[in-house]
C-alpha cells in the first residue's frame, strides 16, 4: 500500500456503506415478492377497450381493461392527455394495440354477462 | 528467497528481540548470514530497511482490510479475528517498537494511523450492518457503536503483548474467545442461534 494513495474518512465510510448495502440488495427476492403477478394474472386474459374523453380542456386517453368473461372486473388507467383530438386517437388506438393480448382485438367482452337491471 | 527478503527477514527477527533502536546494521547483516557491505548494497542505510520491513507489513494488514465482508455472517466477524491473530503474532516486532516508530519514523506512524483508522471504520461498519440484519442490538444509550468498534480493535491490536506481559501464552483460541467476549453481550436472539451455528470459540 502506497501512503500516498488514500481516502478520506468520509469516503471510506460511504464505501463501506455501499459494500454493507450490496449484501441487501443482493439478497434472493421471497415468494412474497412475486406475489403481484397472481394478484394480477386475470389481466392475461382482458379485453383493453380505449376511451378518449374531454378533460380540463384536453382529450384524455385512458384504457379500460376489462375480463372477458366476467366483465364486472375491470380497471380503467388514464395514460396521458393530447391537446389535438384526431392525435388522441391515433396514440389510443396504438396504445390499445400495446397493451391488449390480442393485437387485433378479437377477445371481446362478454356483454351476455352484464345485467344492467339485476337490481 | 532471495537476499534481499532474507535481510528484512532477519530485521524483522532482530527489531522484535531487541528494538529497533538497539539493531546495528553489523547485527543484521550476521544475521542473514552476508558482509556488512553486501547489506548496504541492497539497502542504503538502517532507516530504509525499517522503512521496508514497515513496508511489507503495510501491504499485508491491506490485504486484511480487503477481506471486508466476504460473508454477510458472523462467520465474517470470526475470519477477521483469525486473520487478525496471525498477522500481529508473526509481526508481534511493531508492537514491540510502538514507542520507538512513534518518536523516529513519522511517515511509518502515519501510515499506520491510517490502516489503523481503516480497521475501526471497518469494524463499526460490520457492527452497523449485523445490526441492520438484527443479529446484534444497537448498544444502550451510554455506549456508541464508535466506543464498541474502538474497544474491538483495542483487543485486536493489543491483546498479544498484554498476553506477553501477564506470561501468557496467546493462542488463537484465548484471541477470539477475548473478542467475541465484547460482541456476545450485544447478541439478539436470532444472533445467538447463527452464532452458535457458525461460530466455535472452545
Amino acid at each position: 500500500m502506497d501512503g500516498s494513495h488514500s481516502i478520506s474518512p468520509e469516503l471510506y465510510d460511504l464505501l463501506l456503506k455501499g459494500m454493507n448495502g450490496q449484501y441487501d440488495l443482493e439478497k434472493p427476492g421471497t415468494e412474497d415478492d412475486l406475489r403481484f403477478v397472481h394478484t394480477d394474472f386475470w389481466l392475461q386474459d382482458t379485453a383493453v377497450i380505449e376511451d378518449v374523453e374531454r378533460r380540463s380542456g384536453l382529450w384524455r386517453v385512458s384504457l379500460l381493461f376489462v375480463h372477458h368473461v366476467n366483465p364486472y372486473k375491470f380497471i380503467k388507467r388514464s395514460i396521458r392527455s393530447y391537446a389535438d383530438l384526431r392525435k388522441a386517437r391515433t396514440a389510443a388506438h396504438y396504445m390499445r394495440r400495446q397493451a391488449a393480448k390480442d393485437q387485433r382485438g378479437t377477445l371481446v367482452v362478454e356483454t351476455r354477462a352484464i345485467f344492467p337491471g339485476i337490481n | 528467497m532471495d537476499t534481499k527478503q532474507r535481510i528484512l527477514h532477519s530485521a524483522e527477527r532482530l527489531f522484535f528481540s531487541q528494538g529497533i533502536a538497539n539493531v546495528r546494521l553489523q547485527q543484521i547483516a550476521d544475521e542473514t548470514g552476508i558482509s556488512v557491505g553486501n547489506l548496504a548494497y541492497h539497502f542504503r542505510n538502517k532507516e530504509t530497511i525499517v522503512l521496508a520491513v514497515y513496508d511489507k507489513m503495510f501491504e499485508e494488514f491491506s490485504s486484511i482490510l480487503s477481506l471486508y465482508l466476504q460473508s454477510p455472517d458472523l462467520g465474517d466477524f470470526d475470519r477477521l479475528f483469525s486473520s487478525c491473530h496471525s498477522f500481529f503474532n508473526s509481526h508481534a516486532y511493531y508492537l514491540n517498537n510502538v514507542w520507538e516508530i512513534n518518536r523516529s519514523y513519522s511517515d511509518v506512524r502515519k501510515r499506520w494511523e491510517q490502516v489503523n483508522l481503516k480497521m475501526i471504520a471497518q469494524l463499526r461498519k460490520r457492527l452497523e450492518f449485523n445490526i441492520g440484519r438484527g443479529v446484534l442490538q444497537p448498544p444502550g444509550k451510554d455506549l456508541s457503536l464508535d466506543d464498541l468498534a474502538q474497544n474491538l480493535w483495542l483487543t485486536i491490536t493489543f491483546w498479544i503483548p498484554q498476553q506477553l506481559l501477564l506470561g501468557r501464552k496467546s493462542g488463537l483460541a484465548s484471541y477470539r474467545k477475548a473478542l467475541w467476549s465484547q460482541l456476545i453481550p450485544h447478541l439478539t436472539r436470532q444472533g445467538e442461534k447463527e452464532f452458535s451455528t457458525l461460530v466455535h470459540i472452545g
